[in-house]
């Protein structure tokens, strides 16, 4: 099984990282939570195990049927509305090709989880 | 203390920059606009520079809509003025595909080309204020609401925008009656979330296009454009003779096309922000001596918009594949993904809950 990190010696990691871990050893933990000022409606759970060695695509394709099942007018989140993932530190816009364990590697927050933030386009007037 | 301050943040911005907009401006330094270099710093170049700029097809907001667009709550609006800058701005993109297409990137706006049948007539005919023709606003609104559920008058983005020229090409195909004949063999393939697929402009050379008009859409930041990752590979874009513009806005939502870069600190731009009658037919267009942009606006690239698209036009399959290598080496590298295909994502990952809040994905 893939282990890309040695929890044991990250101080900062918070407890219920090093417990989920411990448990799922070939997962990432990621929050995803809706970024400020979008229409896009709040998803019910923003925690998020996924496989180490899932594409940040994937991560994306399941984003999306999270807010989908929010059940939000069409205009929120039809089929052909566009989501946007977002590095919640670096602002930085994730590659659907990237695994997401290479993400997790270059942004992860010190007390161990990937933050990313989803969004729609800005709209102009 | 907020209570003193009689605008917010968001609009003082707003302020600063409709006043940099008035506020006069000669290009100075080098200015790359739309593939070609031109040192500004020289009163030819200059020169050469505006007339190259003032060639470009300004389409702005437009009243007397004939008809007018039926609201939601009932009523109808016969102006776009306030909401429809962002189909302004595609359409202004659109136009300048269609001219690299057909005029030519040496082209330059002359007399004869109000000539009755010109060329020129022929491309802005696709964008007169009528259902009829083929890019207008009031057939992108008609899209929008289609496959988007976007009702009239509410603002659009680059993305959707390019969705809905996406669709206009597909459902265009279909009656290709309505096409005028520098349509016939042009495709377009809109990428709305970064990944350009090969394969999805490789089919549409494989069924008979010669061009394909390629609309790239992203969202590079959140509050802001993120400057650090994507602002080099921007500016390299302006560079390329593919290139055909870049549509977008400022941070305070006002939609702006963007043709060219000046010095290392900003963008030069068409404002769609000025409402004239609507344009019902060519003589319109002949009237008002063309569609011409006038003087450049600039915008410092610390308040560009993060939703972009960025548009390239391809004549050949080779064409193509060697802009996607351009595009992925050196500092565009940071902005563009190419892939063989898109990729298919089944549903085959299970959640499970692990706890309320806490979903395990296998």
């Amino acid at each position: 099984m893939l282990r890309m990190f040695d929890w044991s010696g990250k101080d900062e990691t918070c407890e219920q990282v090093k417990k989920l871990l411990k448990k799922y050893p070939d997962r990432i933990p990621v929050i995803c939570t809706k970024a400020a000022k979008t229409s896009l409606p709040e998803i019910e759970k923003k925690k998020f195990l996924v496989p180490a060695t899932m594409l940040c695509g994937e991560f994306k394709f399941i984003i999306h049927k999270h807010i989908a099942a929010t059940g939000s007018p069409k205009e929120s989140m039809g089929p052909d509305q566009t989501l946007y993932l977002l590095m919640n530190n670096s602002k930085k816009s994730v590659k659907a090709s990237q695994f997401m364990c290479e993400v997790y590697a270059a942004h992860r927050a010190k007390d161990g989880y990937l933050y990313i933030h989803y969004s729609a386009e800005a709209t102009l007037g | 203390m907020k209570a003193l301050l009689p605008f917010d943040m968001k609009q003082i911005h707003r302020m600063i920059d409709e006043i940099r907009k008035w506020m006069p401006f000669t290009p100075s330094s080098k200015v790359v606009c739309l593939g070609i270099t031109y040192d500004c710093s020289e009163d030819a170049a200059r020169e050469q520079f505006l007339e190259d700029f003032r060639s470009r097809i300004l389409l702005t907001y437009r009243c007397g809509l004939e008809p007018p667009l039926q609201l939601a709550g009932g009523g109808t609006t016969a102006s776009d003025s306030g909401w429809g800058c962002m189909l302004r701005v595609t359409q202004m993109m659109l136009a300048q595909c269609f001219v690299s297409l057909s005029l030519g990137r040496e082209w330059r706006f002359g007399e004869k080309d109000l000539k009755e049948g010109s060329t020129y007539l022929r491309i802005t005919s696709c964008f007169l204020d009528t259902p009829k023709a083929l890019f207008s606003l009031h057939r992108l609104v008609e899209m929008g609401q289609h496959i988007l559920g976007k009702e009239p008058s509410s603002w659009f983005g680059p993305t959707s925008a390019a969705q809905a020229v996406g669709h206009l090409f597909e459902t265009s195909k279909e009656d290709g009656a309505g096409r005028p004949d520098f349509l016939q063999e042009v495709g377009c393939a809109v990428f709305v979330d970064g990944p350009i697929y090969k394969e999805t402009v490789m089919e549409r050379f494989n069924g008979g296009c010669t061009s394909v008009i390629i609309l790239v859409c992203r969202r590079l930041g959140l509050e802001s454009c993120n400057l650090e990752e994507y602002q080099q590979g921007l500016d390299v874009c302006f560079r390329l003779p593919e290139f055909q513009g870049l549509a977008s806005g400022n941070s305070s939502s006002s939609a702006h096309f963007f043709v060219a870069t000046h010095g290392e600190d900003s963008l030069l731009f068409m404002d769609p922000h000025v409402t004239y009658p609507a344009l019902q037919k060519d003589a319109d267009v002949v009237a008002s001596c063309g569609l011409r942009a006038g003087r450049p606006l600039r915008l410092p690239w610390s308040s560009l918009n993060p939703s972009v698209c960025v548009a390239f036009l391809v004549q050949s399959k080779s064409e193509f594949l060697s802009l996607c290598d351009r595009l992925c080496e050196g500092p565009g590298e940071q902005l563009f993904e190419v892939l063989e295909r898109q990729p298919t994502y089944n549903a085959a990952f299970d959640d499970l809950l692990e706890a309320d809040d806490l979903v395990v994905v296998s």
